[in-house]
């Protein structure tokens, strides 16, 4: 059968792109609150992020419109305290920690599982949680722990792997669990004081599993248009449109532009498989939002033999951020990377500093490779002088 | 590129395993997440392009107008 990949093509086509833009730029005026200020749109996913500044969308959208880079890279959001305990997991000798690749350079408060590795710890790249569960069947002496990470776009598949595990008994096989859950952290970043964000780009492949119910209440009870996205740029250019469009109107609905992968149910099978085997953690950490209200999940006990904090002693760790890095304000989108003085200076994607740094979902990676990096470091001088004269 | 690829959450009643072959399935860490309809994506695409024309026929108007 043919494969359609001519689509993917056409999600890139710059003329509609065009039109798009222009569209926008006609219905612009006729909202009033973006002639005071310009409107404030988050995308709220990292995947997002990182096509917006592959393609450079920011620049080519009129001066009405700002985009606020969320919250939604797994590995961005993950507390130091929490890179600490599987770096922790990973050194003991029995233990081989599985992981995808973007966890491995986030660094903990005195290594990364990259710098852990070097020292010795068997850690172990995975592009999938069965590829770790592979590992086990291989290494029936060994331990082997998933670093199990992300937004509920991945949990469907570490709990049908546990499932697996559960099915085979297989006993060497763990999860360190640090999955969290997409709404109740959107609703944290509405709740933040002074927090200004006139809608929100919702994350296309979450939706994907999820279905749209969930982002509809909460653009019920926030009043914020919401529009769940795909990821190539027309994608994020039609989506930006449909939320001017709801603006001016002054609608504040879910609308899904992710049609061709999106289900308003979402998927049947994954979330039960997510339900099989995860339940809601009371509260959950995360990288500064703070302690939100059921964002985390956590293995359900009759699961438990394959969570790896019930199988090991992990630390549990609160560990501050190093004073110089700024993350917390930049996943909340009250500033920019480059306001953040250790952007470009003691934090680049070579040495990163924070975590944003180390994603290539992560707003500060975006910046530094695509932005233009003399003009930001400028600005952030010049923002530095400015304050220093004041 | 070719790699095993896990289908459980792809397949149901309505679908099962023996019409997944030539399904285009968006794949997320080693798991098919969704079956990718191809005509909702023409429908998309379908629409921006009408999106263009009436733009094109703004602009065509705006520029008569001025002219007279
Ligand atoms: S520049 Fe580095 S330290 Fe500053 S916010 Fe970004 S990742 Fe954090």
């Amino acid at each position: 059968m043919n494969q359609p990949l001519h689509l993917i093509d056409e999600f890139r086509d710059p003329a509609k792109a065009g039109a798009l833009i222009d569209d926008i730029r006609r219905l612009l005026p006729r909202i009033e609150r973006a002639r005071q200020s310009p409107l404030q749109l988050m995308e709220f996913c990292g995947g997002h992020t990182h096509t917006i500044f592959r393609y450079g969308l920011e620049q080519l959208l009129p001066e009405g419109i700002e985009l606020v880079h969320g919250p939604g890279c797994p590995v961005c959001v993950l507390p130091r305290g929490r890179v600490d305990a599987c770096v922790a997991l990973a050194e003991r000798p029995e233990v081989i920690l599985a992981t995808f690749g973007d966890a491995m350079r986030v660094p903990g408060s005195h290594k990364s599982l990259l710098q852990a590795k070097a020292e010795g710890a068997d850690v172990r790249m995975v592009y999938s949680p069965l590829d770790a569960l592979a590992l086990a069947r291989k290494h029936p002496e060994r331990q082997v722990v998933f670093f199990a990470l992300g937004f509920e776009t991945t949990m469907p598949s570490t709990a049908l792997t546990v499932l697996a595990a559960a099915h085979e008994q297989i006993e060497n096989f763990s999860l360190f669990c640090n999955h969290i859950t997409t709404a109740p952290t959107i609703q944290a970043v509405l709740d933040t004081p002074g927090m200004v964000l006139d809608g929100f780009l919702a994350p296309g492949h979450v939706g994907m599993v999820i279905g749209t119910g969930p982002f509809r209440s909460i653009a019920e009870r926030y009043r914020k248009p919401m529009v769940i996205t795909g990821f190539e740029p027309l994608d994020i250019l039609q989506s930006l449109w449909m939320l001017i469009k709801q603006i001016a109107a002054g609608r504040a609905e879910v609308e899904n532009q992710y049609q061709r992968v999106v289900r308003r149910d979402g998927n049947a099978p994954g979330l039960t498989a997510m339900a099989t085997v995860f339940e809601p953690h009371s509260t959950c950490q995360l990288r500064g939002l703070g302690s939100i209200g059921e964002s985390g999940v956590r293995i359900r006990d009759s699961y438990a033999r394959f969570d790896a904090e019930r199988r090991f002693k992990v630390p549990d760790l609160t560990i501050a951020d190093p004073a110089a890095c700024q993350c917390g304000e930049v996943i909340k989108g009250a500033i920019r990377p480059w306001q953040c003085q250790a952007f470009g200076n003691s934090c680049t994607p070579q040495a990163p500093l924070g975590a944003l740094m180390v994603s290539s979902e992560g707003a500060c990676a975006a910046y530094y490779n695509y932005g233009n990096l003399p003009e930001l470091l400028a600005r952030q001088r010049q923002a530095q002088q400015g304050a220093a004269a004041s | 590129m070719q790699r095993p690829v896990n289908i459980t959450c792809v397949i149901d009643e309505d679908h099962p395993v023996d019409a997944c072959l030539g399904d285009w399935v968006l794949v997320h860490v080693g798991f098919a997440m969704s079956r990718i309809d191809a005509q909702e994506a023409e429908k998309t695409l379908a629409l921006l392009a009408e999106l263009g024309e009436m733009q094109q026929e703004l602009d065509a108007m705006q520029s008569n107008g001025g002219q007279g």
